[in-house]
């Protein structure tokens, strides 16, 4: 149906003087399109939006835990929370956990990409054993390796002082100084396989042609990386880099099973400290309020995600 | 610049021989066309001189120099591929200046020589285009700038016009012959196209099945091929080969085809059949056979096929039993499908190959000339 409309239309004029067509015209014109995609609106109306609603109209009310009234405090909830200190010491943990899982998954999951790239006897094995962590679930990990790094009965912490490489067990997910960096290189562990696995699907793209031109021409081995491999995996890296910033903005498990976001909040983090607010404190208003201001935050963070995606790939098409 | 001197370099992929103890010796300074059909081993050939694969056997140097084991990037090689091999993410300047870069050229003397390459390939326009932003042909041409920027011991080329229009690649032809000459380039030039070949090589290598079958001038492997294929392969329409026994007639030497034609043989050529195994291949190019519309003794008859006038002149397809001849004649020759027309070979252009073998029968005085070149070692094995 929509083709044969389609062949009706007359004949378009000279590409540049035309005007854009109208919104509703183009909607018009492509109405068998939203007809095909209603379904799976439908749900996510359902499904995302009318939380989203939720959500936003429950955050100017104060939910006491005791009664199941709701008492209307207009943006009393945002201002407490935009104005709490905790508010600013979570941010600033979120980001560092961001941050700092991001860049050091990308950087050891890029190394081992180009290890595992080459060929070399039982490459097969390493490439198997790397993965794992990527498929362990979060909850497995997280206990896992409460155990190993546990202050007084850790592995890590007991076999060090049975060699007397320590003299008094290694504290680090009670240390609010060192639990930032434990439960990021746990995360880190975790995550880098998946820069890997990109990696390694963009390293295998690399045109061999290319490869043996910049050999003639003279480049090394690291020239050879930075002139050829990089430029070649620019839009994977971006992708990889994005999806993990946003995962990470995003984390919950593994902190809170680990940590709790402890000791006196050092490692928590927006989604635990939510969690906490609203399931543990019970005051949902407040932690709606809350929601709110990431859904903010997140949504801009996401406009520059989309327009780096898809940026990428216009330049790519403009014509001469 | 430097000669470059292949001795019995032999690579497998596998099972696959693609190149088979090749030895080939390209003086300083000389141009030398390696033609071939697809996949016969011409890039496999180049990429084993840039040391981009490594050799099963054999030896390459660059001078004097055992190259064998030195990286690419030391050999002091330019190279144009196949298929450009362009660096996607760099502007054309860019690209044309990316080797300099890499041997530490100062930056005044990359800019002028990426000027000066980009004004011999006329691309001056197009130093700030991205290689997708240019046609197959333009990037061909930066393709070659890339190599033409340096001052390398030599050049190595895989079909670098095959992607340029007719008008331009001849137009490129005479510019990389004369750039061939004005710098006394050494190069190693691989083509499908044998005017290339003809018209700029001062040698010309013709390989098949990853053995090298013949190397020499051009003329003279026009002139003298030394096997069955060389002969079919050089020159443009292929040479007629027939098969044909020796047998005599009244009193003299004369060749039977397998259709039962009969050609006379003059005496020095009867001299080299009798050196063969009983049977020939007869291996005669258009311009060789005489044409004739009445019965001639001795003379061979045939059937007119098609008539095919190009404007200088008219090649005439022939049946000869159940095989296809090709002749020329002169620009106004017309026959009609089916016409009667008669044949004469030339005795003095006649190609005699032993059938079993598929070496060519020397022919006596040629033989005492040296004109008949060619590595024994393709001779031998070309059956
Ligand atoms: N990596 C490889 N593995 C196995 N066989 C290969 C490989 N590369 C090339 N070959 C084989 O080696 C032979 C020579 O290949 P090559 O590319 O040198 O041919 P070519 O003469 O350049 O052909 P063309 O004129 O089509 O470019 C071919 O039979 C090809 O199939
Ligand atoms: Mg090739």
């Amino acid at each position: 149906m929509a083709l044969s409309r389609a062949r009706v239309l007359p004949v378009a004029p000279p590409r540049a003087r035309r005007p854009r067509p109208g919104l509703f015209a183009s909607i018009v014109r492509h109405w068998a399109d939203y007809l095909y995609v209603a379904p799976a609106l439908l749900v996510m109306v359902l499904v995302i939006g009318y939380p989203v609603v939720y959500t936003v109209y429950l955050s100017f009310f104060e939910t006491p835990p005791r009664s199941g009234d709701w008492v209307w405090t207009g943006v009393g909830n945002y201002t407490e929370t935009l104005g709490s200190a905790r508010f600013w010491d979570t941010t600033r943990n979120t980001f560092y956990w961001t941050v700092g899982s991001t860049a050091l998954a990308f950087v050891i999951g890029f190394g081992a990409a180009l290890v595992v790239q080459r060929q070399f006897v039982g490459r097969g094995i390493v490439r198997a054993i790397l993965l794992i962590p990527y498929v362990i679930s979060h909850v497995a990990a997280a206990y896992v390796w409460r155990w190993f790094l546990h202050s007084d009965y850790g592995l890590v912490s007991g076999t060090l002082l049975d060699w007397g490489v320590i003299e008094r067990p290694l504290v680090l997910f009670d240390s609010i100084r060192w639990v930032m960096p434990t439960v990021i290189l746990v995360n880190v562990w975790k995550e880098f396989p998946f820069v890997m696995i990109m990696l390694l699907a963009g390293l295998q793209t690399v045109p061999d042609q290319l490869m043996r031109a910049a050999k003639v021409d003279g480049a090394g081995a690291w020239n050879r990386f930075w002139h050829v491999t990089v430029p070649h995996l620019k839009g994977v890296i971006l992708i990889t880099t994005l999806l993990l910033f946003v995962v990470n903005l995003n984390s919950f498990t593994l902190v809170y099973l680990m940590t709790g976001g402890g000791p006196a909040g050092a490692s928590q983090l927006w989604i635990t400290e939510i969690y906490n607010i609203a399931f543990r404190s019970l005051r949902y208003g407040e932690a709606s309020a809350y929601s709110v201001v990431l859904f903010l935050i997140m949504l801009s963070m996401g406009y520059f995600y989309v327009k780096a995606l898809t940026g990428g790939g216009k330049s790519q098409r403009r014509p001469a | 610049m430097a000669g470059v001197t292949l001795r019995e370099i032999v690579k497998e992929y596998g099972d696959v021989v693609a190149v088979d103890h090749v030895s080939l010796e390209v003086q300083d300074g000389e141009f030398v066309a390696l033609v071939g059909p697809s996949g016969c081993g011409k890039t496999t050939t180049l990429n084993l001189v840039a040391g981009l694969l490594e050799l099963t056997d054999g030896d390459i140097l660059i001078g004097d120099k055992l190259i064998n084991d030195l990286d690419p990037k030391d050999r002091d090689l330019a190279m144009v591929f196949q298929n450009y091999a362009l660096y996607p993410n760099k502007k054309v300047y860019d690209n044309l200046a990316f080797p300099l870069k890499m041997r530490g050229t100062p930056k005044g003397e990359i800019a002028a020589r990426v000027r000066k390459t980009a004004e011999i390939l006329s691309i001056e326009h197009l130093l700030d285009r991205k290689p997708k932003q240019l046609s197959g042909g333009q990037q061909q041409r930066v393709a070659l700038g890339r190599a033409l920027v340096r001052n390398p011991k030599a050049f190595l080329m895989d079909e670098p016009l095959s992607n340029l229009d007719a008008k331009l690649r001849v137009q490129m032809r005479a510019e990389l012959k004369r750039f061939h000459q004005e710098i006394g380039a050494t190069v190693l030039y691989v083509t499908h196209d044998q005017m290339e070949a003809v018209t700029m090589a001062d040698k010309m290598a013709v390989m098949s099945g990853g053995v090298l079958q013949q190397y020499g001038p051009p003329d003279e492997v026009y002139r003298h091929p030394v096997n069955v294929f060389v002969a079919g392969f050089v020159g443009s329409p292929s040479m007629n080969l027939l098969r044909a026994a020796v047998t005599a007639a009244d009193g003299q030497g004369a060749l039977r085809g397998t259709e039962g034609w009969l050609h006379p043989l003059s005496p020095a050529n009867a001299r080299r059949a009798a050196a063969s195994s009983g049977d020939v291949m007869v291996g005669i190019r258009h311009n060789q056979v005489h044409l004739s519309r009445e019965e001639r003794p001795g003379w061979v008859e045939t059937r007119v096929y098609t008539v095919e006038p190009t404007g200088d002149l008219t090649y005439v397809h022939l049946r000869l039993g159940g095989q296809l001849l090709v002749a020329s004649a002169d620009a106004e020759w017309r026959a009609a499908p089916d016409d009667r027309v008669w044949v004469e070979f030339d005795q003095g252009s006649l190609h005699l190959f032993d059938a079993q073998t598929e070496l060519a029968l020397p022919l006596a005085d040629a033989v005492a000339s040296g004109a008949t070149v060619g590595s024994a070692r393709a001779m031998a094995t070309a059956g």
